[in-house]
């Protein structure tokens, strides 16, 4: 079983050069002298020489083509560009005006239709005649105005 | 090329200047390909994860901020893309037997060159190093390989993972003598 020494922990920030001058000359004095610390020292030194066996990986060949493939699609040559893309940003600040006048014509055209049809609602109210059985299931709310005008009319 | 002129060439992709981008691509891709790689040992996702990497910085432009050097904060996107790819079941579980296929081809060749023992040895070497770095919780494991083969200080570690200097030490303290056990059977006492 390996010694340890209470400094041991102090041989790692050595190592990685987390010492201050001083802190570092002190951790080196020491370490001339103790045995265990000298173990420790050769075995970090030991791993880091095992860890640098590993090759390094060259860079795959295909890597290069698909990655500005990527940002081309990005970039404004794929299909959703406008909405994304570095040069989008410009786009966006020329055509936010023109996008937002088209909007409220939207929310103004959806308004306007839909006015027209509570006026439908409200003539259809005055011919109850007409309306079938589905309908007036539909136009509860109507059939019940039409009532409560007509119970006024008698009551007046 | 210093690490100043690399904020320099990110504030300038920022400005519209592409070729900054790519100056600052051909310098680290490599690099990002290696720390991805070492963290899952498989080619495929360190390829797709890189990629991602640089996309992001793309993705960044203009939005930069200098807050760490570029190679701190390249490497903090490339962590955390590991950390989260990590975090996903599928590496999970994965555990390569320590008991290699060459191993026993070696066993079956009658009488194989030294050469070939050689290469064999040397491919068992590295699949036990792989075994030994892939079984490290992903923290201790993205704070030994940024310490080990790129060469990050505490404090940039501890910028990339979030985490205090302190934390960092005790990672890194962790991740080593975790490695020295598992290999120490393996490589000798020297460890």
């Amino acid at each position: 079983m390996k010694k340890t020494c209470e400094q041991s922990v102090r041989l790692q920030l050595l190592k990685d050069n987390a010492l201050e001058k001083e802190a570092a000359d002190r951790v080196k004095e020491h370490l001339r002298e103790c045995e265990p610390c000298q173990d420790e020292w050769d075995s970090m030194n030991a791993l880091s020489r095992v860890l640098s066996e590993l090759d390094d990986q060259e860079v795959p060949p295909d890597f290069d083509r698909t990655f500005w493939m990527r940002v081309d699609e990005y970039n404004g040559k794929g299909l959703f560009s406008f909405f994304g893309g570095r040069s989008a940003g410009r786009w966006r600040i020329a055509f936010a005006p023109l996008l937002a006048a088209i909007i409220m014509a939207a929310g103004l055209y959806v308004s306007v239709q839909t006015m027209g049809n509570k006026v439908e609602e409200l003539s259809l109210s005055d011919q109850m005649d007409l309306l079938d059985d589905f309908d007036v299931v539909n136009n509860l709310d109507l059939l019940e105005d039409w009532v409560a005008m007509n119970q006024m009319k008698e009551d007046s | 090329m210093g690490k100043d002129t690399d904020i320099d060439l990110m504030l300038r992709f920022g400005q519209g200047d592409e070729t900054a981008f790519r100056s600052l691509y051909m310098t680290y891709r490599k690099k990002i390909i290696n720390y991805c790689y070492r963290f899952f040992f498989d080619l495929g996702t360190a390829e797709e994860l890189s990629q991602e990497v640089f996309m992001r910085v793309y993705k960044a432009g203009s939005r930069y901020r200098p807050e760490a050097e570029f190679s701190t904060w390249l490497f903090k996107i490339a962590t955390h893309l590991c950390l989260n790819e990590l975090r996903k079941k599928r590496y999970k579980n994965w555990f390569v037997s320590l008991d290699s296929e060459e191993g026993s081809v070696a066993n079956q060749l009658a009488d194989p060159s030294p050469e070939i023992l050689a290469v064999m040895e040397g491919r068992e070497r590295k699949k036990k190093i792989t075994s030994a770095i892939r079984a490290l919780p992903g923290k201790q494991r993205a704070a030994v390989l940024l310490r080990e083969y790129h060469g990050f200080s505490y404090k940039e570690i501890a910028f990339q993972l979030g985490q205090s200097e302190s934390s960092v030490k005790a990672l890194i303290f962790r991740g080593r003598d975790h490695l020295k056990q598992t290999l120490c059977g393996e490589f000798g006492e020297g460890l």
